[in-house]
This record gives C-alpha cells, structure tokens and sequence, in this order.
C-alpha cells in the first residue's frame, strides 16, 4: 500500500508542533550551552535576572539610550534601551546615543551596577533603526516576491500556490 | 543574518546549476528555501520591539529548523509532474545553501547558530550579518554559476 502524501493540514500541523516546541525550549531552557568563555544572552533576560550572570562573561547586543557619566578616567557609563547599563573602558572607544553595540564582557549588575565591555562591536546603522543588512534586503525582497508570482499563483479552490502555467 | 539579497544570489545560483535540466517551477522552489529561512523576521523584529524574549531566530535557523520549513512548504505546493519529495528536496537544497550562508558569520562564536532545540551555538565565524561586501560576494557566486552552467551545458551538447 502506497503512503498517502502530506496535505496542506499535515504541514499546518507540523509547523506549529515546531512553533509548540519553541515555546516550550524557550521557557524550559532558557540559557545557552556555551563552547567559548563567553555565554550570549538575551540583554532582556539579563536586566530581569542579573543574579544568576554576576561576575560571569557574557556577550550581549544593545543599544545606546543614554550617556550616563563619561568624568571617569577608565571608562564610559552608557544606560541601554534593552535595560543593562554599561562601562565602555576608554580603549574601546566612546558610544554615542542610538549606537547598535554587540558587547562582549564581564556583568557586574548586582555588585555594580553595569556590565564591563572587554570587547565591542559598533553595528553598521545607516539610517535610524535600520541596520546595513535591512537595507540590502529591500531589493531582494522585492525581486524574490516578483519572481515567485510570476512562476507561481494562489489557487483558492485547492489552498495551495500553483504553476502559472498550468 | 546575511540580507535577503544575497540569500536570493546565492539561491538562483544554486538553482542555475541544479536545476539546469529541472522546469522553472522546481527551480523556484529551491530559490524559495534560499529566502523561505529568514520569513520568521518580521515577527521576530516585532517580538524584540515589544520587548518579549523568545528563540524564533535561532530555531528557525536549525537543521531541525530547515526540516520542518521544508516540509511545511513543500504541502503548500501542487506541481505538475513532481511529487512531494522532490518538492521537499528542492526546498531543503535551498536552506541548506541560507545556513551555509548565514554560518560564515559571528565572528563570537557564542552568536552562532543553534543545533536546536540544543542550545549549541557553531559557526564559521568570519564576518558580522552587517559586512556591506555580501551581495557582492552574491553576485561573484552568480557569475560563476552562470559559467559553470554555461560549461555544462556545452558538455552535453558534445
């Protein structure tokens, strides 16, 4: 007996099985496996939990949302979008207001009061809130979706994208 | 994430070698699982705008990721002549070549991709998703397609 193939529903339900088990990785385990000294994680979780990071190294992405105290010698004190403040040591450079940072560090919220950047990354934002990358998309996106229509339609009847051709 | 057009490049590139000999409508599947990995953007965008914690980026990049994009997208599918295999495979060729892509960067290896749902991070670690040279390099790999496709073509002329 041959198998039947896959329908429309069977890809519904696989997908959100998938979506199912996002949620739950997510909530059950919520920190990575880390391979290197450094453990990325979620700027967000890391301002509501800065307990369970104190005095580890951390890697975070954030966003400048004010410059707090540049009077120190060795450093700059930033406050972020995400919520974590910052120390940038001088020799990294100073971050401006609305600057997109990927900040390698040790978290020194609790004790502290802000994570200590060791290393940083100044993410390429040409425009407000639009990264170099969004950017380059916006052709793409619009050749993709004008090649695909014209090879493919919408079949209501069958829910299901069929050959312009058929 | 590298941007949708260079994702796209190297997706026709891909397709102008192994569907050389395939109908467009394949073809277009293969370059769909170019692009089909990064559809979970714009939620995602929304989510950390909103201020909400989740994995959607890193599972959708996943081989179990891939698996499960296929699979959903080769059911959404009805061509003449192919079957659901072919459908799937053609897909899964396609975002294959988006996590190759998309593990050339992180140079912290600790932002690389997940071998989800293991929290894993790999990558090749070269460059950052903002390397302004990708759709470059993109269009590097579709002249080199097009030439390899060229050759082949001559060869089964001979």
């Amino acid at each position: 007996m041959s198998r039947p193939r896959p329908t429309l529903r069977n890809g519904v339900i696989v997908f959100s099985c998938f979506i199912l088990l996002l949620f739950t990785v997510g909530a059950a385990f919520p920190y990575q496996i880390n391979l290197t000294e450094y453990s990325h994680v979620d700027s967000i979780l890391l301002a509501t939990n800065p307990a369970d990071y104190e005095g580890e190294k951390i890697s975070i992405g954030i966003q400048i949302e004010e410059v707090l105290n540049t009077s120190q010698e060795n450093g700059t004190i930033a406050a972020t979008v995400e919520g974590p403040t910052i120390k940038i040591p001088s020799y990294l450079g100073s971050p401006s207001v609305g600057d997109h940072l990927e900040i390698r560090g040790i978290s020194y919220l609790s004790s502290r009061g802000y994570v200590e950047a060791t290393q940083i990354y100044v993410r390429d934002y040409p425009l407000p809130y639009v990264s170099r990358s969004l950017l380059h998309s916006i052709l793409g996106i619009i050749v993709f979706v004008a090649i695909f229509f014209a090879v493919f339609r919408f079949d209501v009847d069958q829910l299901r994208f069929v050959s312009r051709r058929d | 994430m590298a941007d949708v057009t260079t994702h796209l490049l190297f997706g026709v590139s891909a397709a102008l070698i192994v569907c050389r000999n395939r109908t467009r409508e394949e073809a277009m599947l293969l370059i769909l699982g170019s692009v089909a990995v990064d559809s979970e953007r714009p939620l995602s965008l929304l989510l950390n705008y909103l201020g909400y914690n989740h994995d959607f980026t890193a599972a959708f990049h996943s081989l179990l990721g891939i698996v499960v994009i296929s699979y959903a997208a080769a059911t959404a599918f009805h061509i003449e002549h192919t079957d659901f295999a072919s459908r799937f495979k053609l897909i899964l060729s396609g975002t294959i070549v988006h996590l190759l892509l998309d593990l050339t960067m992180h140079p912290w290896l600790e932002r690389g991709l997940y071998l989800y749902p293991l929290k894993v991070p790999y990558s090749f670690g070269l460059v950052w998703s903002d390397f302004p040279y990708f759709p470059l390099f993109g269009l590097l790999a579709l002249a080199i397609a097009l030439v390899i496709r060229t050759i082949l073509n001559r060869f089964d002329s001979l």
